[in-house]
């Protein structure tokens, strides 16, 4: 009878071992599993980043090929020119080869009616890159003195 | 016209010598059979061991192979029926077995010596542990990832390698020295290697088999100081009702053979009263099971 009663104990040790070694290796499993998927975030968020890295550097590459190629140097220039009243002056900055901007620094011989109205051709400048745009019917002095001021600024901005 | 000599029947203790010898006959041949059929088999399943420890010293997640479906192969059929495989199929095992008659007949043909050496138990049941000590320490050196730099101390890989008829041996000649120490301790000592060093033996001991799987006894029933089954188990067991030890039980069926009071048994013995037919069938069994591990050499 002593007997029958430990009889579950030997047997049952070996398969409580065993149970144990099967857990341990699910156990183990689970852990390496997300071990091995955070291994994997990592590792698509650096080449995430590394592919960033390459379009930036790339699209600096294109930037700096087109700085290269264009006609005018990076800088703010002034030039002058005369509108209806009196003397036009206008700022144009180049950056990167191309026009980013063309402001108006002073215009006060102009009548603000016609000025404003002239004043459309700067944002064309920067769109359509030149000097060169189309003159605004009906403000045809104002507008002419923009194209001398504007033609003026880029012409320091010539590379020589 | 000659008169027929009625053949005498048979005494009992004829008979059961005849048994005796019959059970070891059959058991020659299903090892034959395995030697040929998949001698790799034991080291396949013990490089699933050491494939696990490796994978998991390496902190990368588990991957399935063929070696893992080996070991788990063989460690449920032990669970269920018991170390049939080392008794009946093991290609290591069935070596040992053959060394060890081979020298008996040496010794009584050449040397006129019938009675072979014995060793004192408690030598044996100690070198018995030495196993365990073994599987412990070649699968920490795999967690560690250095058991490959030893690789050629392995003797049954060499073995393997020589069950594949592949005789170039280089790197592994302290496997081989290794092996033929082993030759000469199975000479002598039945079951040398499989009870002292087997690492895959020392799994499958520390397996649960549940108490039905294997051929019990009932001590109640057995002659007072008799140890017949001991004295001719090759590991020197004799079966306990919830022995710790009889995980050393390879399943041989040697003490059920000359017992005299018939007093071990198993289940599946009792359902179909022929010996012949349980080992049949648990060899049928484990050559299909042979086959889906992929370790079976005949296709």
């Amino acid at each position: 009878m002593n007997r029958k009663n430990r009889s579950a104990s030997n047997f049952g040790a070996k398969l409580a071992g065993l149970l144990m070694v099967a857990a341990s290796i699910a156990g183990y499993q689970t852990v390496a599993v997300q071990w091995a998927q955070a291994a994997q975030t990592n590792e698509q968020a650096i080449a995430a980043v590394n592919a960033y890295n390459q379009q930036v550097t790339s699209l600096e590459q294109t930037q700096n090929d087109a700085a290269q190629e264009s006609l005018y140097q990076d800088g703010v220039y002034q030039g002058s020119g005369t509108g209806f009243g009196g003397e036009i002056v206008l700022s144009v900055s180049v950056e990167g080869g191309q026009i980013i901007s063309v402001e108006a620094l002073s215009h006060t011989g102009e009548d603000d009616a016609y000025f404003s109205l002239a004043q459309s051709m700067l944002p064309e400048m920067v769109a359509r890159q030149t000097w060169q745009v189309d003159t605004v019917s009906g403000a045809t002095f104002s507008s002419s003195g923009i194209l001398e001021a504007a033609e003026n600024a880029l012409g320091q901005a010539v590379k020589s | 016209m000659s008169v027929q000599t009625e053949k005498a029947p048979l005494t009992p203790a004829q008979q059961k010598k005849r048994q005796i010898l019959l059970s070891k006959r059959l058991r020659s041949a299903v090892q034959t059979f395995f030697f040929f059929a998949m001698p790799g088999a034991f080291v396949a399943g013990f490089s699933g061991a050491k494939s696990l420890m490796e994978q998991m010293g390496s902190g990368a997640p588990l991957e399935w192979n063929g070696f893992l479906k080996a070991l788990v192969g063989l460690c449920l059929f032990t669970i269920l029926f018991g170390r049939f495989f080392c008794g009946f199929a093991c290609a290591f095992g069935s070596l040992g077995d053959a060394v060890y008659a081979l020298s008996g007949v040496i010794q009584t043909k050449l040397l006129h010596r019938k009675k072979r050496i014995t060793f004192p138990r408690g030598a044996l049941l100690w070198g018995q542990k030495v196993k365990f000590l073994l599987l412990a320490v070649i699968l920490l050196l795999s967690f560690l990832g250095i058991y490959r730099s030893y690789s050629g101390w392995s003797p049954w890989s060499v073995f393997s390698f020589l069950t594949a008829l592949r005789f170039r041996l280089d790197g592994y000649l302290p496997g081989a020295i290794l092996l033929l120490l082993i030759l000469v301790g199975m000479a002598f000592q039945e079951r040398f290697f499989c009870q002292f060093l087997c690492p895959m033996g020392a799994v499958f001991a520390l397996l649960p088999v549940p108490p039905f799987g294997q051929l019990h006894r009932n001590p109640e029933q057995c002659l007072k100081g008799c140890n017949a089954c001991r004295n001719n188990c090759p590991v020197n067991l004799k079966l306990e009702p919830d022995g710790f030890r009889n995980g050393e039980c390879i399943c041989c069926e040697k003490c059920a053979g000359i017992c005299p009071k018939s007093n071990l048994n198993r289940w599946d013995r009792t359902l179909l009263k022929r010996e012949w037919l349980t080992v049949i069938l648990r060899a049928g069994l484990l050559f299909a099971l042979g086959v889906w591990m992929g370790v079976c050499r005949f296709f």
